[in-house]
């Protein structure tokens, strides 16, 4: 595999702030940008990556989350990752295979681990509502 | 010729300068049509895929594209509407893809070219159609004073008056549309959360009623229910609208085939759907007034190097934004297949996930995994559940959000 297939590299975390909230969340504390450059120059298929592609709606493209759920960029250790879940993750870590898990592992392990902005708030993770 | 007139339209369009000068090559064009979720994501992945090897152009007659995700939130005053509007600009020069800000009126497939007026066109080895709903309406009224705000933006603002304009006694009456239509648990959430705002912040009693032409609440039926209890939200089934008099406010409805009129102080209809004209006129619908495609690909399955992602497209997923943000990906991964000689990938998997608020600070969640079944052609569910209301859900809610506007928009 290619290095420079997915190169995330410098991970500015800039923000873009437009529009004020009435309340609540404002767009700077959800929506940040990633420079994440097309850096290849051609196409070459790989099942892992389009599965793994799957996850990003909820954990940022190439697997870089913008907010404080899990970012799964150098993920190696997806299967365990998915099973100890609950709530939504629960019910889609049963809609994928062991061969598929091991798939999007095989290409997200090799992405370069997010930087961790935020900490995760364990505690509140752990009794997740179903 | 193809170059030619590319760039013979390009002569009268401002876009010129985002082509780079050193595209001296011919490289396969892909035209996406639709800045939604499906269009945004499809024409990002084509380039972070394949980068400089494709070229890419997107139309979209809005200079913005604005989420219907979490609009219904502008309507309680818990988001503004500014926060849920998406330009160009990153799509643009993050990714290098070309937009164009103009209307596509129809498709010439067998030249391959895609008309914005009588004369001024674009070419395209492959076309992405992600142009999401258009209503059916019962009779000819004006949306301006019946609103269905199910395409955000100005429907949404105008409801949000409309609503902030209710007094005490008056009736409201939300009316869902038969499936298939776009975000199932869209409608039922738009009651509570309307409900929840006039009763517990505006502090009025407005009788809130849910007109639903299917026979039941179609998702997360405990948990809408059980909001509908509380807001005392009257809930009729199999109540098919069947006029609206838009300058009395009277809506008609067939229910258990008796003829019953309704009068409301605001009427909000969400009308019947089906594939958005330029698809229907395209010729690429069937009787479901959806579009078959092969789910391998999203290609439609009559014509070829069309492909169609999201609402527009006729399968057993559902309408909504998350899961045609998956589609799009589906799709730009098999365009580039086939422009490079690969074969298909054989069994995708595409996900949904979905909050829903039933408060200013409650929501619950609905999920599914759907995969592609050789044998019926078809996408079937593996996987789903939902959530139950709680506050963390609300809260849970903007990560969600945070992370599905930046995979897409961002």
């Amino acid at each position: 595999m290619k290095k420079n297939m997915i190169l995330i590299s410098a991970i500015t975390l800039t923000l873009i702030g437009c529009g004020s909230s009435t309340n609540g969340h404002s767009n700077k504390e959800y929506i940040k940008d990633i420079a994440i450059p097309p850096t290849t120059n051609s196409y070459k298929p790989d099942d892992g990556r389009l599965l793994a592609s799957a996850c990003y709606g909820c954990h940022g493209t190439n697997g870089v989350s913008v907010t404080k759920w899990d970012s799964i960029a150098g993920e190696d250790e997806l299967y365990k990752e998915m099973h100890e879940k609950k709530g939504i993750m629960e019910i889609q870590a049963k809609g994928y295979t062991k061969i598929e898990i091991a798939a999007m592992e095989n290409f997200l392990k090799r992405l370069p681990k997010a930087e961790k902005e935020e900490k995760d708030d364990e505690h509140e993770k752990e009794k997740d509502d179903d | 010729m193809k170059r030619r007139d590319f760039f013979k339209f390009l002569g009268i369009s401002a876009i010129a300068t985002s082509i780079p000068a050193a595209a001296k090559t011919i490289k396969p064009k892909v035209v996406i049509i639709g800045g939604g979720y499906g269009g945004r994501t499809v024409a990002k992945y084509l380039k972070i895929w394949a980068g400089d090897s494709v070229d890419v152009t997107l139309i979209d007659k809005d200079k913005y594209f604005t989420s219907p995700i979490l609009s219904n939130l502008v309507l309680n005053g818990q988001k503004n509407i500014n926060e849920l509007r998406f330009d160009y600009s990153k799509t643009r020069s993050k990714y290098k893809i070309n937009f164009i800000n103009k209307t596509a009126s129809f498709i010439d497939k067998k030249n391959k070219r895609v008309f914005f007026d009588n004369k001024n066109f674009i070419n395209y080895d492959k076309l992405v159609l992600a142009t999401g709903i258009d209503f059916i309406k019962t009779n000819n009224y004006d949306f301006n004073k019946v609103p269905h705000a199910w395409i955000a933006g100005e429907q949404t603002l105008l409801l949000k008056r409309k609503i902030d304009n209710l007094h005490n006694g008056d009736t409201f009456v939300l009316t869902i549309p038969k499936a298939p239509y776009r975000c199932p648990p869209g409608p039922y959430e738009r009651a509570c959360v309307v409900a929840d705002y006039l009763k517990n912040k505006k502090h009025l009693h407005v009788n809130v009623v849910v007109l639903d032409e299917n026979d039941d609440i179609l998702v997360e039926k405990e948990s809408f229910q059980k909001a509908f209890d509380r807001y005392g939200i009257e809930y009729k089934s199999n109540a098919k609208v069947t006029h609206v008099d838009d300058s009395h406010l009277i809506v008609t409805y067939e229910q258990q085939g008796v003829s019953k009129h309704l009068k409301a102080a605001l009427l909000n209809v969400i009308p019947n759907q089906k594939a958005a004209p330029i698809v229907i006129n395209s010729h690429l619908t069937d009787s479901s007034n959806f579009a078959p495609v092969d789910l391998r690909s999203y290609e439609s399955t009559i014509a070829k190097d069309i492909y169609i992602v999201g609402d527009s497209h006729k399968s057993t997923q559902p309408k909504a934004g998350h899961i045609a943000n998956v589609e799009a990906k589906i799709c730009a991964d098999a365009i580039l297949r086939s422009l490079n000689g690969y074969e298909l990938y054989p069994k995708p998997k595409t996900n949904s996930a979905c909050y829903s608020p039933l408060s200013s600070s409650t929501a619950t969640w609905l999920t599914a995994v759907y995969e592609y079944d050789e044998g019926s052609k078809s996408m079937k569910k593996v996987s789903g559940g939902a959530g139950k209301e709680s506050s963390k859900n609300y809260k849970e809610m903007f990560n969600w959000t945070g992370n599905l506007f930046f995979d897409t928009f961002g």
